[in-house]
């Protein structure tokens, strides 16, 4: 035991009350930095001891033993996991807002006015159609329409192309931020195999993993080396200091209609599907498909549900001219690869009044129709010829939840359409054991669609290549002249059960009969009138947005509260951090007091003796 | 919990974001007045908003509508009241034309003023509210009527413009000018398929390939090809007919002239389908044979039950006139009630002259003198075609045969009846032949029509005590009756007894008179006290007569069944108000109904000559006789002429135009009535403008209840798009003052949140160092 050992007793306190400050000093500049955790010097009193004979061990001073995070890994999973969902609703509503600021709904310049207006133009011209004036409005409402409708789609469509490029995006920010941490990853593993904390390393990491969270869902692992692993559900994005970047590929399968739209995978290897299940590239991957391409799909079948009922009537008109009508809306390109629609090949001479029975003498009388079972689509309809009239057939095909709704055309054809749960496809028609759509002239002899081809006489549409909402557009012929919008009633002069002339050109029967198409159930197997159809597609998108919201908020919370619980331990406190400071600073003063004590006493003992 | 300066600094950045985001909405309410400006904002609210939105929409089109509908409505109404006010002065015209104190002259100034009526209700029809002509239905681009050559043509069409005045509500609201004021046909008959050829739907009579005439344009029929609606469209599409036909919702044709000018007409051409659809003027005579019984000879009228049962009818008669067996041997028959008692009828005073109410009477005497222990009192007897039918007046009866076959051959052996349901026995066709009256039978229709030989000679009476007188005939012709033959003889006892210059002859018979009456069809000649006898005097009169009785009787039958034919049937046939045809049909030569039907159709004419416009046909049943006429215009009227050739064949009826007069024909009929100078059928012109302001009247009622619904459902909706702006502005707007006080508050807590942010945020130990 000399004075010189408690001099250095006296400079291993300053040492620590230094690094004391030093640390306080990086709490405090720290204090704002996003992920940081602070830190503290942890002491103990030096492990070195003398040994003084007859008193036993006296103490050397202090140790500085490690400067540590305080952190709670068990929190930090928690908010990985919550992020993640945080992510996904938080882009979820942050792109349904677009949506629903493209509908416009409820106000006086939406979709909703616009077929309003569209119907009733329809009607006004049933009262003057020889008025060219309302014949041009009519003409112009219907292009106001289609275009709207348009506009929408195409919103939509721009809004998927921002949110397939926001896949792109996010996929690179996620590969960079996996760089990064396997970068990390490499730091922490070198400068801990020393025995050192990577404190600053690991706080940044822990940042990344925040950041990687509310981007995509993530689980990670520890490696005994302080690196880490990080896993997509399915795939390895981090492993340790390696990491494989993801990428996207554009897939043509992904829509009918788009063939720009990004799959997920790896750029080790394409085959791989990844999905994600949270976060935010999931809601992307949501949003882009099911839900802005449901309300594209759900537009497509309005579109192509106004522009067909109201086209088929107007071909059953007659013009201003007294020419046969033409088509309202410009027919949709096909590539006749399904048939949307078929019109049986009988006409006024086989079923005069669609409310009398089918073997009714004013219908198919002598020639008779056998009762018995027709299918659809797979679905089986009984068919009684003796007490069912058309219009029953076509309520009980309508509620056999075959994807097709039935009609009844104005020359009482039987009309079939296939509805967009088949994506305007009818798949097979098949008469069992009654002879109704032979009889009917759908099917020929064989009955049964598609394994034989269907009668002569019907009348086809094919389905659109193209989406209808996109391509719906009133004809030019008749936005040129609109004398050509077909309203007059026709007339079977030479009874052949076909409209061969207009009872009247001035007539306007027929515009009545379009107008009020907007109470016919036209949608879903005759349950939804047009309206009806627009207005719950409206609140679907609300009530989908209010459930976002409150969720998300509700995530947030959760979210919020986890980081405070994370800030409370982790955080920086200035005031104890100030408080630290003075410790620290008296701390040296008397370890300084300390020093110039013992130099005291060497001196004494070197100069006074 | 530990708490460190960047929490508080979050947690009042985190606060001022809330306060600020909830003042945000609030502004964004206040600015926009609506509550709801997305629809996540109020799914449900959004929904609603928009059903409300399209619900006043869709009125505010209905109102449009019904403002349209009323516009016309009323601008229609007023035009048909100014035609009912031209209508109501053409009557005043018909009045004073009718009267036979105006001249010629002053009669064409008032035809004149019919024809600028004409004139001006074509003006009145050819209204247009700026858009469209209201009396033209849908074809109303240009006017409809037209005058060319003074005649009126329609060339609107027949629809009515509908318009939708509410939901599910649709409503005519024009009346085509067609339907107001000209005129049209309706068939009579209906069809069972108005899509399959004609001839398969058997109608009657059978239609013929052929044509027939509209308004004079000729209209092919191929009746094994063409159905109702070929032959309507045909004729709406062959432009010479001027015509729209159309079938009714009850499978009538109906056809509507589209030309006024007084002279619709619809006539049958070599087709017989005026005929079958009844759209002429049509009779059918009732039944004058069974069903079962086809005429084949006029004859066989006489001898077949054309004649029903009755209480005059002779027991004999029965059978087909071979009768029942009179007794001996048959004389009684059994009635028994429900629980067994009988009783017996006893018919052994009965003889073959007897009638079914000396029958009744043995009934009736039967159940008085019965005993108590049978239940019925009364036993109507009573006839239903030629079968006798028995009704106890209560419980129940069962016939049975007594002695003899009486009840067999009277048809009610074994059969049992009630109150409610009477026993019916079987037919027991009678035969009734014709009617023989000594008043009426004419001596030429006797003997089939072979008559007697004229002309008639003298006959002789002689009297028990030698005394006789001649009786001079030959001045009766064939024209003369039994009575007027009765007549001469007894005027003859008469002026004898007055007379006695002649000393060969006593001056007073036995008896005062004789009587001759028609037993059916045989003289029973008696007299009141003495005997006579009738012989020849000069010709064969008596003999041919059956009067001579061969010696002196006081009451005799004579043996000779006359037979007298019926004869003499006129058919009278009006062409047009103007115009009477008139044809006498002679009956004479005519042996069969084919006979009958022939003549009527190839051989009748007026006595001007001109051909009978009346087919006549045999009824589908083959029981009567069926006439009609060959236009629509035209009118049927069928009399006895001389004799009841008609009331006998049950053909005389009469049958009036088929034709629904419109208001420009009928002013076209009245302007020629009055230019020809035509009482008579001035006066009748009355009439006709009477049914044409009747139709005008129904017109315009019509319209009256349609602009009277039209104004109900305007309430209506006017009602409703308040409630349904009412639940709007409640569902999307906000409420002013809520909203201004949340702001506030939001406001208030905004500032507080600042400023606890202001205070806590410096504060940290650094400050107090």
């Amino acid at each position: 035991m000399g004075l010189f050992n408690s001099l250095h007793i006296g400079t291993r306190g300053l040492m620590a009350s230094q690094m004391g400050m030093q640390i306080t000093g990086h709490n405090i500049s720290n204090a704002n930095t996003e992920g940081y955790s602070r830190q503290r010097v942890q002491l103990s009193s030096s492990s070195v001891v003398q040994k003084v004979p007859g008193i036993g061990v006296v103490g050397t001073g202090v140790d500085i033993v490690t400067v540590e995070r305080v952190r709670n890994i068990f929190l930090d999973n928690q908010i990985t996991e919550e992020n993640s969902k945080k992510g996904y609703y938080d882009t979820y509503s942050n792109y349904l807002g677009q949506v629903e600021s493209f509908l416009n709904e409820p106000t006086d310049v939406s979709l909703n006015e616009r077929l309003d207006r569209f119907w009733n133009g329809w009607n006004e011209l049933s009262k003057n159609p020889s008025s060219t004036s309302i014949r041009t409005a009519v003409a112009e409402e219907g292009k106001a329409l289609a275009s709207d409708i348009n506009k929408l789609y195409d919103h939509f469509d721009s809004l998927r192309t921002d949110i397939n490029n926001d896949i792109k995006v996010t996929v690179d920010k996620i590969n960079n931020i996996g760089k990064k941490i396997a970068d990390l990853n490499q730091n922490i593993t070198r400068m801990e195999i020393n025995g050192d904390k990577a404190n600053d390393y690991r706080d940044e990491r822990n940042r990344l993993l925040d950041e990687l969270s509310g981007l995509v869902n993530i689980t990670t692992t520890d490696n005994n080396d302080g690196s880490i692993n990080v896993y997509i559900p399915g795939y390895q994005l981090v492993g340790g200091k390696e990491y494989s970047p993801m990428k996207v590929k554009i897939d043509g399968s992904l829509d009918k209609y788009r063939d720009d739209l990004y799959r997920l995978t790896s750029e080790k290897d394409e085959n791989i599907d990844i999905k994600p299940l949270q976060g935010k590239l999931k809601a992307l991957f949501d949003l882009r498909d099911s839900e802005l391409g449901g309300v594209q799909r759900k537009l497509d079948y309005m579109a192509i549900t106004i522009s067909d009922n109201v086209n088929e009537i107007v071909q059953h008109s007659f013009d201003l001219d007294g020419n046969k009508g033409i088509r309202f809306f410009k027919e949709f390109n096909s590539d006749s690869r399904g048939i949307y629609k078929i019109v049986s090949g009988t006409n006024l001479m086989d079923v005069k009044d669609v409310n009398k029975p089918l073997n009714d003498n004013d219908n198919f009388g002598q020639l008779g129709i056998k009762s018995g079972r027709i299918s659809l689509n797979g679905k089986s309809v009984f068919i009684d010829a003796d007490k069912d009239s058309l219009k029953d057939v076509v309520n009980k095909i309508n509620s056999a939840g075959a994807g097709i709704r039935a009609s009844i055309s104005p020359l009482n054809q039987l009309v079939l359409r296939a509805e967009d749960s088949k994506d305007f496809k009818i798949d097979a028609l098949q008469d069992a054991t009654s002879d109704f759509f032979e009889k009917m002239n759908i099917l020929s002899t064989g009955g049964s669609y598609p394994e034989n081809s269907l009668a002569q006489g019907v009348e086809l549409e094919y389905t659109p290549s193209e989406p209808p909402a996109k391509r719906l557009a009133v004809q030019s012929d008749v936005l040129s002249y609109p004398r050509k919008i077909a309203i007059a009633k026709g007339e079977d002069t030479d009874n052949d059960g076909v409209y061969d002339t207009a009872v009247a050109t001035s007539d306007g029967t027929n515009g009545l009969l379009i107008a009020n198409l907007r109470d016919e159930k036209l949608m879903n197997q005759a349950t939804a009138t047009v309206n009806d159809y627009y207005r719950s597609m409206i609140s679907t998108v609300g009530f989908l947005k209010e459930r976002n919201d409150m969720v998300k908020d509700n995530q947030t919370l959760l979210v919020e509260g986890l980081k405070k619980k994370r800030e409370s331990q982790s955080g920086v406190s200035l005031d104890e951090e100030m408080t630290n400071m003075i410790q620290f600073q008296n701390s040296y003063a008397a370890n300084a007091k300390y020093i110039s004590s013992v130099s005291q006493m060497i001196d004494t003992l070197i100069n006074r003796l | 919990m530990r708490v460190t300066n960047r929490m508080l600094a979050y947690t009042s950045m985190r606060d001022m974001q809330t306060s600020l985001q909830k003042l945000e909405k609030y502004q964004k309410e206040l600015s926009s007045g609506r509550k709801i400006n997305a629809p996540s904002d109020d799914p449900v609210g959004t929904s609603k908003a928009l059903t409300y939105r399209t619900t006043l929409n869709k009125i505010e089109q209905y109102q449009k509508n019904i403002s349209d509908a009323k516009e016309i409505g009323a601008l229609g109404d007023s035009n048909l009241g100014d035609i009912n006010n031209l209508i109501a002065h053409m009557r005043e015209i018909a009045v004073r034309g009718a009267s036979s104190t105006l001249s010629a002259t002053e009669k064409k100034a008032l035809s004149k003023e019919v024809e600028e009526t004409i004139g001006h209700i074509v003006r009145l029809g050819n209204a247009s509210d700026g858009n469209k002509y209201i009396f033209a239905g849908t074809k109303n681009a240009d006017k409809p009527f037209s005058i060319k050559n003074g005649v009126v043509y329609y060339e609107g069409n027949q629809e009515s413009i509908i318009s939708q005045l509410d939901e599910g509500v649709q409503d005519a609201v024009s009346l085509p000018g067609s339907e107001l004021i000209m005129s049209d046909v309706t068939a009579k008959t209906k069809v069972a398929n108005i899509k399959k050829p004609l001839n398969t739907l058997s109608l009657y009579p059978p239609l013929q390939a052929g044509s027939f005439y509209v308004n004079g344009a000729k209209i092919d029929i191929d009746p094994s090809a063409d159905s109702l609606l070929d032959v309507a469209n045909r004729i709406t599409h062959t432009p010479d007919a001027y015509a729209y036909a159309e079938v009714t919702s009850d499978n009538q044709i109906k056809i509507t002239s589209l030309k006024a000018d007084g002279k619709f007409d619809i006539s049958a051409g070599d087709s017989n389908f005026v005929f079958a659809m009844g759209l002429v003027p049509h009779i059918k005579g009732d039944q004058i044979a069974s069903k079962n019984a086809p005429l084949t000879l006029l004859s066989n009228f006489n001898n077949d039950s054309y004649n029903l049962l009755n209480g005059d009818v002779q027991l004999k008669r029965l059978n087909n006139g071979s009768g029942i067996t009179i007794p001996p041997p048959a004389n009684s028959f059994t009635i028994t009630d429900s629980d067994g008692d009988s009783i017996s009828v006893d018919l052994s005073s009965l003889d073959e002259n007897s009638t079914l109410s000396d029958f009744q009477s043995a009934v009736d005497n039967a159940v008085a003198n019965a005993s108590p222990n049978f239940n019925v009192d009364r036993i109507y007897v009573q006839y239903k075609d030629d079968s006798i039918v028995l009704r106890p007046s209560s419980d129940q009866i069962t016939i049975s045969e007594g002695a003899g076959s009486t009840a067999s051959e009277l048809g009610i052996a074994g059969i049992t009846g009630t109150r409610n349901v009477p026993a019916v026995g079987s037919g027991l066709s009678p035969d009734l032949g014709i009617p023989v009256d000594k008043k009426i039978t004419k001596l030429r229709d006797f003997f089939n029509g072979g008559g007697i030989s004229m002309p008639l000679g003298t006959i002789t009476l002689a009297d028990g005590s030698g005394n006789s007188i001649d009786v001079d005939l030959s001045s009766l012709s064939g024209n003369s009756t039994i009575e007027d033959i009765e007549n001469k003889i007894n005027q003859s006892i008469i002026s004898a007894k007055n007379d006695n210059s002649d000393p060969n002859y006593p001056t007073t018979m036995d008896f005062s008179h004789i009587d001759i009456s028609l037993d059916w069809d045989m003289l029973h000649i008696t007299v009141p006290n003495g005997q006579v006898n009738i012989s020849d005097s000069s010709g064969t009169t008596a003999t041919d007569l059956g009067m001579a009785t061969g010696g002196l009787v006081s009451d005799y039958h004579s043996n000779l069944a006359l037979d007298p034919q019926m004869r003499g049937l006129s058919i009278t046939k009006i062409l047009d108000d103007q115009t009477e045809l008139n044809s006498i049909i002679d009956l004479n030569g005519v042996h069969t109904v084919g006979d009958l039907i022939d003549k009527i159709n190839n051989n009748a004419y007026t006595d001007d000559g001109k051909a009978l416009n009346i087919k006549a046909f045999l009824s589908e049943d083959g029981t009567s006789i069926e006439l009609f006429s060959t236009s629509n215009d035209g009118k049927i009227l069928t009399s006895d002429f001389e004799d009841k050739g008609a009331s006998l064949l049950k053909i005389d009826k009469e049958a009036d135009k088929n034709e629904n007069v419109g208001i420009l024909d009928t002013l076209y009929r009245l302007k020629e009535y009055l230019n020809d100078d035509n009482s008579d059928a001035a006066s009748k012109a009355i009439e006709f403008v009477d049914t044409a302001q009747t139709k005008l009247l129904d017109g315009r009622s019509k319209l009256g209840a349609r602009l009277n619904r039209a104004e109900m459902i305007e309430n209506r909706l006017l009602k409703s798009t308040g409630e349904i702006t009412k639940l709007l502005s409640e569902t999307e707007d906000i409420d002013f003052e809520k909203v201004v006080v949340d702001y506030s508050m939001a406001q208030q807590i905004y500032e507080s949140t600042l400023r606890a942010a202001a205070k806590s945020m410096p504060m940290s130990l650094v400050n107090f160092l």
